[in-house]
C-alpha cells in the first residue's frame, strides 16, 4: 500500500503557513528581494528568495528571533543552524496540520525522520574561524551538530525523540526528493507507519555565493525578471531558503487515527545521468529515465498525468535538459499537460526544493489549482511541444509529477495522486 | 557601595548571554555563576570565556581555570583584578 500525505508545513519565500503559500502559488506573487551580500553593492547577485519574519542572520543564535507561537527552548535552539529553526517551524505546522502532537512521535518505533539539508556554511565558517583565532585551543561544543550537513537529523531526533529511523540525505538539489523516496520504501515495506520528511535551507552570503562563481546564479537585479524557468532569456537560479516538512504514514495508520489523507504517493523513481560534476546530462537523459520509472512505480503511463510541477531552476542548461527529457516522455506520445515551475516565485531552495514541490502539490489537490510560470516572457526554443501556461491553471489536478534534480546528476521524480482520486 | 567592577560584571554577563529578564544587580555576588540561580551551563560559561577575554584582555586557559575564575561574580573580579592590565579596569 502507498503512503498517503497527512501534514505539510511551510516556511518558504512566499508564505510561513499553508494559506499564504497557497495565496501566492495561486496569485502568482513571488518572494524574491533584493539583497546585499557582505555589504557589498558591486556584487553581481542583486536578489534572493528570502524568508520573512525570521532574524537568524547572525552566526551567534542569541540574536535570533523567530514568529511567534513557536517555542523553541534555548538547549535546542544553539544546536540548531538558522535553517534547523526553520526547519523546527514546519515541522510543528505539518503535526498540527497532521493532527498529530510532538508527544505522539517520542518514542515510537514506528516513526522516522528524513532529512535534507546542506549544512550550515555560515556556521562552520565562524566555528571554524573562532577555533584557529585561538590555534586551536577552544572552540563551540555544538559547533559540529550545529554546522555540517547532518544537522537536521541531529537535533530533530533528539528534539522529537525519534526511535524508528533517522537519516540525511546529500544529494544536493534532490537530496530531499530521496528523503522522501526512501521514507515511502520504508513505509510500503512495513518498516515503519509513519514518517517525517523536512528539508530546509538558508538563504545568505555562505550559502549562495558560492554558486554564483559557479556562474549558476542569475544576475538580473529585477526581482520579478530574475527567476524565469523555461524563458528563453534565463540567466541563472535565484537562491533562496526556507523548510519544509511532510509528514506521510501508512493508509492503516492514518485511517486508525482518522487522519484525512491529503495525497497518497503513489511511486517514485531515480536515475542518474553519468555525466558531469554539476551540469545536466544536455537531453535530460537522467531525468527522462527518472520519470518513466515513477510512472511505472506508481502504476500509471503519461498519459494518467495531469500536471507536472519541474524542477526547473532557470539555469540555462538545466531547464533545457528537463525541457527535452518531459518532451520526449511526453510531447512525443502526443501528451500536453500543463507544467509550472515554481521556482518562478520561490527561487531555487537547494536541497528542500523536493519536498517544497511535494508540499505544493498537497496544496493543488486541496486548493484545485495548478500553478503557472508568471515570470515567463517568452518560451526557450528547446521548449517546443510543452503546456506552459503563464498563469494558474483552475481545476483539480488527478495526478501530478514532480520532478527534481542535482549535481551529480541525481534524478528524483515522484507521483502524487488527488486523495478522491486514490486506488481508482 | 557596590564594587564598579562587579557591577560591570553583571551588565556584561546580562548582555553577552541575553539574560533579558534578568536585572544586572539582581545577581548575586557570591553565588555559584555556572549550575545557580541563572541556570547558566558549560556551554555558555566558554561564550563569556570568550567575551572576558576580549573585554579585560585576559587569557583563561584551561576549563578548569574557567571554572575557578566563574565561581561566583566576586571571585570573577578578584580573578580579573590579578590578571588584567590595571587600565582595563580604571575602577
Amino acid at each position: 500500500m502507498n503512503p498517503v500525505v497527512t501534514g505539510a508545513g511551510f516556511v518558504t519565500p512566499i508564505g510561513n503557513d499553508r494559506a499564504s503559500v497557497e495565496r501566492s502559488l495561486r496569485e502568482g506573487l513571488h518572494g524574491i528581494e533584493r539583497v546585499e551580500f557582505l555589504g557589498n553593492p558591486d556584487l553581481p547577485v542583486k536578489v534572493a528568495g528570502t524568508v520573512k519574519g525570521f532574524q537568524v542572520e547572525s552566526p551567534r543564535w542569541r540574536d535570533w528571533s523567530w514568529p511567534a507561537g513557536y517555542e523553541i527552548p534555548k538547549d535546542v535552539v544553539r544546536g540548531l543552524a538558522p535553517h534547523g529553526v526553520y526547519a523546527v517551524c514546519a515541522i510543528e505546522q505539518a503535526l498540527s496540520h497532521a493532527g498529530l502532537r510532538p508527544s505522539d512521535l517520542a518514542g515510537d518505533p514506528h516513526t522516522g525522520l528524513y532529512c535534507a539539508s546542506a549544512g550550515s556554511a555560515m556556521l562552520m565558517h565562524y566555528n571554524l574561524a573562532q577555533m584557529r583565532a585561538v590555534r586551536g585551543v577552544r572552540g563551540n561544543p555544538l559547533g559540529v551538530v550545529s554546522s555540517i550537513s547532518g544537522t537536521l537529523n541531529f537535533n530533530l531526533a533528539a528534539l522529537y525523540k525519534i526511535t524508528g529511523t533517522v537519516c540525511g540525505f546529500v544529494s544536493a538539489c534532490a537530496s530531499s526528493s530521496h528523503a522522501l523516496g526512501y521514507a515511502v520504501d520504508d513505509l510500503r515495506l512495513g518498516r515503519l507507519n509513519r514518517a517525517i520528511i523536512v528539508g530546509a535551507e538558508e538563504a545568505n552570503a555562505d550559502s549562495l555565493l558560492p554558486f554564483a562563481h559557479m556562474r549558476a546564479l542569475s544576475i538580473q537585479a529585477d526581482p520579478r525578471m530574475a527567476s524565469r524557468p523555461f524563458d528563453v532569456g534565463r540567466d541563472g537560479f535565484v537562491g533562496a531558503g526556507g523548510a519544509v516538512a511532510l509528514v506521510i504514514e501508512t493508509p492503516s495508520a492514518a485511517a486508525r487515527r482518522g487522519a484525512t489523507p491529503l495525497a497518497e504517493v503513489a511511486g517514485w523513481g531515480q536515475a542518474a545521468d553519468g555525466h558531469r560534476v554539476a551540469a545536466s546530462h544536455p537531453e535530460g537523459a537522467g531525468l527522462r529515465l527518472a520519470m518513466e520509472r515513477a510512472l511505472a512505480d506508481a502504476k500509471v503511463g503519461p498519459s494518467d498525468i495531469d500536471y507536472i510541477s519541474a524542477h526547473a531552476t532557470s539555469t540555462p542548461v538545466g531547464d533545457s535538459a528537463e525541457a527535452l527529457a518531459i518532451a520526449q516522455v511526453f510531447a512525443a506520445r502526443g501528451l500536453r499537460p500543463p507544467i509550472g515551475a515554481t521556482k518562478g516565485l520561490t527561487g531555487h531552495t537547494l536541497s528542500l526544493s523536493g519536498v517544497m514541490q511535494a508540499a505544493f502539490c498537497v496544496l493543488s489537490f486541496s486548493g484545485r489549482f495548478m500553478p503557472g510560470n508568471p515570470h515567463l516572457g517568452v518560451a526557450a526554443p528547446e521548449c517546443e511541444g510543452l503546456e506552459l501556461p503563464r498563469g494558474t491553471v483552475g481545476g483539480a489536478p488527478g495526478r501530478i509529477l514532480s520532478n527534481s534534480s542535482g549535481f551529480g546528476g541525481s534524478n528524483v521524480c515522484h507521483v502524487f495522486v488527488a486523495p478522491d482520486r486514490i486506488a481508482d | 557601595m557596590a564594587d564598579p567592577l562587579t557591577a560591570r560584571l553583571k551588565q556584561l554577563i546580562v548582555e553577552t548571554l541575553h539574560l533579558e529578564d534578568i536585572a544586572p544587580a539582581s545577581i548575586p555576588d557570591d553565588e555559584p555563576l555556572i549550575g545557580g540561580g541563572l541556570s547558566l551551563d558549560s556551554i555558555d560559561a566558554l561564550e563569556l570565556v570568550v567575551r572576558l577575554e576580549k573585554e579585560f584582555g585576559i587569557k583563561i586557559e584551561s576549563s578548569e581555570e574557567a571554572r575557578r575564575a566563574l565561581a561566583s561574580v566576586a571571585a570573577l573580579a578578584a580573578y580579573i583584578r590579578e590578571r588584567c592590565d590595571p587600565a582595563k579596569v580604571p575602577f
